[in-house]
């Protein structure tokens, strides 16, 4: 290419025009490119945010569903409507315990496994020993340790935690 | 060399080309970006530019076991823009009419309904005020003529004028039509075409459907279909339960009753908008967005209302209704200790879902009567006048007075003493413990007049008589208390027994809670907490000591004669014992007189105290010697299938059968029974 003269000009200047165009397409293609990847990411985002909105408006709705189902009247109707027979609560279902219940539960429960077992009473293999007394009418809640020691009673029969387990099943 | 890749002439003219292209490109740039601006600018903006709202959601209102007693629902507004509707749109309005639930002539005209042709402006005309509601309803609105007293009517002519316009039916019912549906269903164009006319841009089909129905919409392709509208509507899960205490949010989710226009502040949120663009379909360009503003819901209010204690009373009201036909009741349940309320109804009520269906007569279903209606409280007031004398040490519980008599002079006037009930044994000598038992008229009338006009008035003032207690929701009343200087003599006689003075149902609840209390008198509360939208805890509220009425002393005192009234007193219809265990309740008995109108010898209607319409109470608590609970059962007017209407008749099984009810749901124990805190047993359907 000739690099003095006229021409030389001439072609300087169009490879100078042809390079700023170049140049300028490929700011104005980055440029477009680069605002389409943001309105993308907006859309996204937007999107994103949209969703989450209506995540929550579902929620709302659940809830509120779920709180009619709750009704009182509804769940009235309801029985009837199973015949599920299901009536008010009354003072007279409720035994009151003054006891500590924990002591009161073990000792049941025990007794009761053990009664099945040897087809009777009989003297128990269980031993509670209590870190600080039951008061007899404290009222207020106490703060107690009870440790049960358990020996099985024949054996291979269970284990502590076989006893735990009839333990918390025991009504 | 080579001479490059043009010959001369191609080159310049390639170029002067190109230069006349930039520069056309230039000259038109220039053009549009500085000559054109402000026109271009303008259309760009208005058609480009938009702001979208974003609704914030209105808080919660829980009871205080968490249940939801007001709520949202999520809705899209569904609205259509009739200038954009196509000939082929049309052939899908059936299938739209069905989906948003609207006759499909209806829908046709809003589609099809493209200008709204301006009308003249008319004159403003003055607002016509609003139909009294209920007026026949309510046996106290009649216009009467009041004689002068002589000293020896039953009945104060002031008072019985301040009775008959304190429970005007009208009073404190939110006007629903005013605010019910202020918004406009459609909008137009800013700019009038040539014929005057402006073109409709969005007219609104349906206030609101779920998302799916609206998906189904918008599968159907209708051009003209605006944008998602996304709204609340606000529902109340439990329909009637606590109507009068939660109140109702209109369609603009602003609180027109209850704890919705007490707590709007908290529960309203702040909207939030974000400017930006939008393409030519209407869609949103996120990435122009210039400004965001982020909604902030509203704050949820937790209530000290119990649902499981609240149904209750509501379907004892139901079986009062049922079984006395009443004019009115209200029961009022609380924690006497902290003075927060568990359950407010009132009979009559209405269903918060349906609150703009209620019929303008009968609006009064409205009114929360336990504290926007004042009543004559009868003899439970007899406390008053008791605790009065008890802690002025005037008298003991052994004093005696002769109840036989029927005159008694009093500051230099013969005045008459108030007749006692007909199944009242007229004994001459009545301890006061026998009076309050009893419930002597004629002995609490000597008790008034031993302490005097303005030590009574004093002790009723503090006992909270006389002026709001502050309770938040349904608009609360002071009540009737005329000060010394304006009594007639008769009122001195009158007063002690509940009669001459009105209180509201739960002034006289918290007149009953100071006994409870011991002498103490707390502030009736209904909110316990307000929390965030992220369930923090924003505000608690504490109980509230308004004064202390009586020592502690008295108050055990009274509450021991209390005791009697369900022992071997008035009322042992209160009583609770199950299984052999004595809950020991202490409450009073109340049948007041209500004043109706009457013809006189002359025929004139005059207001006179009724012998067969009464209000019947019953308040009291218990266990006695370490108060849990209280209970008040007001019941107007139950004369209907009842001769008398006592409130031992009336209120006091009601008592009893809540009291009952609310022993295993609040884990009340009896007074010989320990309190364990560590142990409590299961309860279906309580607390959760």
């Amino acid at each position: 290419m000739k690099t003095s003269g006229t021409h030389a000009f001439v072609n300087q200047l169009l490879v100078g025009l042809l390079v700023t165009i170049g140049f300028g397409g490929t700011i104005g293609l980055g440029t477009v490119w680069m605002r389409y990847q943001i309105s993308v990411v907006a859309d996204a985002n937007q999107a994103l945010q949209q969703q989450i909105n209506d995540t929550e408006r579902q929620i709302a709705d659940t809830k509120t569903m779920v709180e009619e189902e709750l009704d009182p009247q509804v769940l009235r109707q309801q029985n009837v409507a199973m015949h599920l027979g299901l009536t008010d609560l009354q003072q007279t279902q409720i035994v009151a315990v003054n006891e500590d219940p924990v002591y009161r539960l073990v000792a049941r429960a025990n007794q009761r496994m053990y009664e099945a077992r040897e087809g009777g009473p009989r003297s128990s293999g269980v031993h509670f020993q209590m870190d600080t007394p039951v008061p007899a009418q404290g009222g207020a809640a106490t703060t107690q340790t009870t440790a049960a020691a358990t020996r099985a009673p024949n054996p291979g029969s269970t284990s502590t935690r076989s006893i735990s387990l009839q333990f918390a099943s025991s009504p | 060399m080579s001479r490059g890749f043009a010959s001369n002439y191609r080159i310049v003219l390639l170029a002067t080309l190109l230069f006349a292209c930039f520069a056309g490109l230039g000259t038109r740039l220039v053009w549009l970006h500085v000559i054109d601006r402000d026109a271009l600018l303008q259309t760009i903006i208005k058609t480009r530019r938009q702001v979208i709202q974003e609704t914030a959601r209105r808080g919660d209102i829980f009871d205080r076991n968490g249940a939801i007693l007001a709520a949202n629902r999520p809705l899209i507004l569904v609205a259509v823009d009739p200038t954009m509707m196509r000939p082929q749109d049309l052939t899908k309005l059936p299938e739209l009419a069905k989906l948003v639930g609207k006759p499909l002539a209806e829908v046709q005209r809003i589609c099809t309904t493209r200008y709204r042709t301006l009308a003249p402006k008319k004159p403003m005309l003055a607002k016509l005020p609003a139909a009294p509601a209920a007026a026949a309803s309510s046996p106290l609105r009649v216009t009467l003529n009041l004689g002068d007293n002589d000293g020896d009517s039953d009945v104060d002519p002031d008072f019985g004028r301040a009775m008959s316009a304190a429970n005007s039916a009208t009073t404190d019912s939110p006007d629903v039509s005013a605010t019910a549906d202020a918004d406009d269903d459609a909008e137009t164009d800013t700019v009038t075409d040539q014929q005057g006319r402006r073109p409709i841009r969005w007219a609104k089909l349906s206030n609101g459907v779920p998302e799916d129905t609206f998906a189904e919409i918008q599968k159907l392709g209708i051009a003209g279909l605006c944008g998602p509208e996304r709204r609340y509507a606000r529902v109340y899960p439990h329909n009637e339960l606590a109507a009068h205490i939660v109140g109702f949010a209109n369609r603009q989710g602003r609180g027109i009753a209850g704890i919705e226009a007490y707590d709007d502040f908290y529960l309203r949120g702040q909207d939030g908008w974000r400017e930006g663009e939008k393409d030519g379909r209407r869609r949103e360009l996120a990435q122009f967005q210039t400004r965001n503003v982020p909604r902030a819901d509203g704050y949820n209010v937790v209530l000290s209302i119990d649902s499981v204690v609240q149904d209750i009373v509501e379907r004892e009201l139901d079986h009062i209704a049922q079984t006395f036909a009443p004019l009115k009741a209200t029961i009022i349940v609380s924690d006497p200790r902290t003075g927060f309320i568990l359950a407010m109804a009132n009979y009559p009520t209405f269903n918060l879902n349906e609150y703009n269906r209620v019929p303008k007569d009968q609006m009064v279903r409205m009114k929360n009567v336990a504290v926007a209606d004042v009543y004559e409280p009868g003899s439970v007031f007899k406390i008053v006048a008791a605790s009065a004398a008890l802690e002025e040490g005037l008298v003991t519980p052994q004093t005696v007075f002769n109840c036989a008599i029927d005159r008694v002079d009093y500051q230099g006037r013969t005045l008459r003493l108030p007749g006692e009930a007909e199944r009242f044994p007229h004994q001459e000598a009545m301890t006061v413990a026998d009076i309050i038992a009893e419930s002597s008229n004629r002995g609490a009338a000597q008790l008034g007049m031993l302490l005097g006009k303005q030590r009574l008035y004093d002790y009723a003032r503090k006992f909270g008589f006389g002026s709001p207690l502050g309770f938040p929701a349904g608009g609360e009343v002071a009540g009737i208390l005329a000060p010394p200087a304006k009594w007639y003599p008769i009122d001195i006689t009158r007063i002690p027994m509940g009669q001459s003075i009105a209180a509201t149902a739960l002034q006289m609840h918290a007149a009953m809670s100071v006994i409870a209390n011991h002498g103490v008198l707390l502030r009736p509360q209904v909110i316990s907490e307000i929390r965030d939208a992220s369930n923090n805890v924003v505000y608690q509220y504490p109980p509230a000591e308004i004064t202390r009425v009586i020592s502690a002393r008295t108050a055990l005192t009274v509450n021991g004669l209390l005791r009697r009234v369900t022992e071997d007193g008035t009322a042992p219809q209160a009583a609770i014992k199950i299984g052999g265990v004595d809950y020991e309740v202490a409450g009073k008995t109340g049948t007041a007189q209500k004043l109706m109108s009457e013809p006189d010898a002359h025929g004139r209607m005059v207001l006179r105290y009724s012998h067969t319409h009464h209000v019947g109470s019953f308040i009291g608590f218990f266990p006695a010697s370490r108060p849990q609970v209280e209970i008040s059962v007001i019941v107007d007017d139950a004369d209907g299938r009842l001769r008398g209407g006592w409130g031992a008749q009336v209120a006091a099984p009601s008592f009893r059968r809540i009291g009952e009810k609310l022993i295993p749901i609040l884990s009340i124990t009896a007074p010989n029974q320990p309190a364990r805190a560590d142990f409590v047993a299961a309860t279906e359907g309580g607390h959760r």
